[in-house]
């Protein structure tokens, strides 16, 4: 049996694989999204440990995964299900937008999916200004994902109505999906709700924090300071169902 | 209220030469459909409520409030724009047992997207809109479940007089008139009953002992031997049939998501029962139960003497526990086969003739269950049927079997799929709680499939939760067994073991510690470190969901008012009832709700209804929901 030790790891990626069969996670739906990350990812851990896995090649990444983890996209036909990505950058990094959906797309070995949204954490309070500049410097990344047919539909959480518009004026390929927190979903801006009206964008809710694991809980989970790079939730739906077969991590750690 | 057909209804003593005749083939018309139907996959979620709603017509200069008896007057225009197109109507109306109700549905299912939840409570507006655009200046359509003074004297408008002689009800308190008489199979129904049963229902309900309560109440005991002297005796079906329900349908997408649906929302039909109380009043008397359930059992039940247990088997095959009207007897999955833990009656041929098609156990034994009772309701001309094509003598039992829920197949030859009705829940005043509490329930239904929720207890456990749940205050008082841990299917051997030997054995606590007794909060709103509690699950839930802002918006709205009613910070609608009554001026602590009670009572609900009237005690502060009249068109692309 490979042990991992902590120590001696300096770049890895979490996959949680499929939370919704991980019962102690169901069975606590208080927790906010820090507490459930801290779940998934102590319970991904141990599982990994505890099964025999082989050293990834030198060039290549660890992945710390859960064996016999049920997907359940095999259950279905492809195109009854609805996969969609939320990527929570860290900052600026083209490269981290393009490495999470890729890793996405090969774990849950699908060639195209129904939808992104991106994030960017939002380092300080004072600087809670939308930075345009590296918005447009995702997007190009989304707009390429998008014509390559990896990607039907993009969109944007937590950005000012200002800052959508002008997204919304600049981009080749437009967004259609503006997410907003669920706190303010009964005060949305009457011009926002126009705009997505006339342009068919939907408004949609998430209840996710800005910083979804801070460096506290990162400190307790490993023992040590590490930067989390970028994270992605993954989620399936049953189209026309309502009804969730999967929810997931993705994420990159690396030394500070 | 079911099946409708059109023709020359049969009597009792002519239907007595049919009943095996339509037994024989209503089994095989379920085999034939089943045949069909079973394999059908791949259908999407569609949902529709069914609100029921009474006519009142306010007297103000006399300060009465009666039920107006035109309901089949105000279908027959209601139905008009149906007829005329029928694809683009926004609602649906059909009628039901009494004379002052009708049922209104929407035109059209709701979907499976959630923007759906987010039209419902704007087509409840629409339907009551429509209705009272139709109604004289003094009458208002309210849904409320039970008219508090049904019964009394002079209660109907225009007024009419109970023929207990010669009457096909032979009530001393409800006139025929009372029974919507637009459609023979009404006044049929509640004739073959009460002569199947051998005499008139006997229902009594305790009346709630208030310092001045007089006992006996009234004068009943000198008509009916069987009228207790602490108890609101009611002798017809109108009692039961005329109270309002709210129910919703939702289809599954195949057989086995339609069993696993049926059998989870089992154990919370006491529970919506309970949290969904709203008739405390009955005949002018505030009684000591908050709900509808056992009246509308005993209204119906056709039960002869022989098979209440009363009398040595005879002419009668069984003894029978309930009525055709109660709580389901049997689980439909396989993970709830070892609860079912109370015997199931049935015709061994009918069961043999299931079994022998090739139908498993379990539906077998739920179909042939259904098939003890005798149809009530036959016309002749529909007597011979095609039972490849036709199916009116399975769907005239199946309609007939009015229990907490029912189980669907779909309409031979249509595009609807298997089906499963929630039937337990009482009819709130405004749409706001209505739309409420049917967005609280179908959002249920998804949160179970997602995570693979497992409800299942006892069925034993849920028929004691359902005498529970109607008691005074249940909602805030009561107990009820619950299971424990949800997200486990696989049980303890030793649960098994004592679910299968009979519930009686679960009192030790080390065998059954799976299911334990929680209140209406617990469940609902969850109790820290031990159970999970139904919002938080549904917002976990929804929270990976694609949710517009508008729609989550009004969902928010509706489970906090749903989590506050389940606390207690707000009233029930029985309770909130309960006050009005108990704190009038003119109550005199006799437990009689007065004329002039009544129609303060009445009045300042449809008050509330319309918005005209402030109720936090009722509703809690914030009831405007974004509901709108369609799904945004991002979402239809």
């Amino acid at each position: 049996m490979a042990n991992y030790s902590l120590e001696n790891m300096d770049k890895f990626i979490i996959n949680t694989g499929n939370i919704l069969s991980i019962k102690d996670i169901t069975k606590k739906p208080n927790q906010n999204l820090s507490e459930e990350l801290a779940d998934a990812i102590n319970f991904t851990f141990k599982e990994f440990q505890s099964n025999g896995t082989s050293q990834p090649q030198s060039d290549q990444l660890l992945v710390v995964n859960r064996h016999n983890d049920n997907l359940k996209i095999d259950e279905h036909d492809l195109a009854d299900l609805k996969i969609g990505f939320k990527i929570f950058l860290n900052k600026d990094n083209q490269a981290s937008l393009a490495e999470a959906v890729q890793q996405a797309l090969s774990m849950l070995n699908v060639d195209g999916i129904n939808d992104v949204i991106i994030t960017f954490k939002q380092q300080h309070s004072e600087d809670k200004k939308d930075n345009l500049e590296q918005i447009q410097n995702a997007w190009r990344i989304l707009e390429s994902l998008v014509e390559s047919d990896k990607i039907k539909e993009i969109g944007i959480a937590d950005v000012e109505e200002n800052t959508f518009r002008a997204l919304h004026q600049w981009a080749n390929v437009k967004p259609n999906i503006i997410q907003i927190n669920l706190a303010t979903c009964c005060v949305v801006p009457p011009s926002l709700q126009d705009f997505c009206k006339d342009n068919d964008i939907k408004l949609l809710t998430h209840s996710d924090p800005s910083d979804i694991l801070p460096k506290s809980y990162i400190e307790e989970i490993f023992g040590k300071p590490l930067v989390l790079k970028w994270a992605l939730r993954f989620l399936i739906h049953v189209k026309c169902r309502g009804v969730l077969t999967t929810k997931g991590y993705l994420l990159h750690f690396s030394e500070v | 209220m079911g099946l409708l057909t059109e023709g020359t209804p049969l009597t009792w003593e002519e239907i007595k030469k049919w009943t095996q005749h339509v037994r024989e083939h209503g089994i095989i018309q379920f085999i034939n459909m089943y045949k069909k139907l079973r394999d059908r996959e791949g259908d999407i979620l569609k949902w529709g409520d069914e609100v029921e709603y009474i006519i009142v017509k306010f007297l103000h200069d006399k300060n009465q409030a009666k039920v107006s008896l035109r309901g089949h007057e105000l279908l027959a225009i209601l139905n008009e724009k149906e007829l005329a197109d029928p694809n683009g109507v926004k609602s649906l109306w059909r009628p039901e047992f009494a004379s002052y109700m009708i049922e209104g549905t929407p035109g059209k299912p709701y979907g499976g997207l959630l923007a759906h939840f987010n039209i419902v409570e704007a087509n409840m507006r629409h339907r009551r809109e429509e209705v009272s655009q139709l109604l004289k200046p003094d009458e208002v359509v309210m849904s409320i479940t039970s008219f508090p003074r049904l019964g009394c004297g002079d209660f109907t408008d225009p007024p009419s007089k109970p023929n207990p002689k010669s009457g096909e009800t032979r009530s001393i308190f409800l006139p025929d008139e009372t029974v919507n008489q637009g459609h023979p199979r009404f006044l049929g129904l509640a004739r073959n009953i009460r002569e199947r049963r051998g005499d008139t229902p006997s229902i009594n309900i305790p009346v709630f002992r208030d310092t001045n309560t007089k006992i006996p109440i009234d004068d009943t005991q000198t008509y009916y031997k069987d009228a207790l002297p602490d108890h609101v005796y009611m002798d017809a079906m109108g009692f039961g049939m005329g109270c309002c329900c709210l129910q919703l349908t939702f289809q599954a997408c195949n057989i086995t998501e339609a069993r696993t649906l049926y059998d989870q929302l089992t154990p919370l039909c006491p529970i919506m029962l309970a949290f969904s109380a709203a008739s405390p009043l009955h005949r002018g008397f505030v009684t000591d139960s908050d709900c509808r359930w056992s009246i509308i059992s005993g209204s119906v039940d056709c039960r002869t003497e022989e098979e209440r247990g009363l009398k040595p088997l005879r002419h009668n095959k069984f003894v029978i526990k309930k009525s055709r009207y109660d709580s389901i007897d049997s689980y439909l999955s396989p993970q709830g086969e070892k609860y079912n833990d109370i015997p199931l009656l049935y015709n061994q041929e009918d069961y043999d003739k299931l079994i022998d098609n090739g139908i498993d156990p379990l539906l077998a034994g739920h179909i042939a269950h259904l098939f003890i009772r005798d149809t009530m309701s036959l016309f002749s001309e529909r007597i011979h049927q095609d039972d490849e094509n036709e199916t009116d003598h399975f769907e005239n039992i199946q309609s007939t079997n009015w229990q907490t829920m029912r189980f669907k197949p779909p309409p031979p030859n249509s595009t609807i799929g298997w089906r499963v009705e929630f039937r337990p829940c009482e009819v709130q005043i405004t749409d706001f709680e209505n739309a409420a509490i049917v967005c609280f329930i179908v959002l249920l239904t998804r949160v179970i499939l997602s995570y693979q929720l497992n409800f299942l207890i006892p069925i034993s456990k849920v028929d004691e939760n359902m005498q529970n749940a109607q008691k005074r205050n249940a909602a805030r008082e009561q107990k009820f067994w619950f299971r424990k841990d949800v997200t486990t299917h696989v049980s303890p051997p030793a649960a098994n073991e004592c679910c299968k030997t009979g519930s009686r054995n679960c009192e030790e606590p080390q065998n059954c510690d799976m299911f334990v007794q929680m209140s209406v909060n617990e469940i609902i709103n969850g109790k820290e470190g031990e159970f999970p509690g139904l919002i938080p699950l549904i917002n976990s839930y929804l929270s990976s969901m694609d949710v517009d802002a508008d729609t989550h918006c009004t969902i928010q709205q509706y489970l906090k008012f749903i989590q506050r009613r389940a606390s207690g910070e707000i009233l029930t609608t029985a309770s909130w009832i309960r006050k009005f009554v108990t704190e009038h001026k003119d109550y005199r602590q006799d437990s009689v709700v007065t004329d002039k009670i009544n129609y303060d009572l009445l009045k300042t609900l449809n008050q509330i209804q319309a918005g005209e009237l402030h109720c936090p005690l009722l509703l809690g502060t914030s009831t405007m929901s974004k509901t709108n009249d369609s799904v945004p068109t991002a979402f239809t692309k």
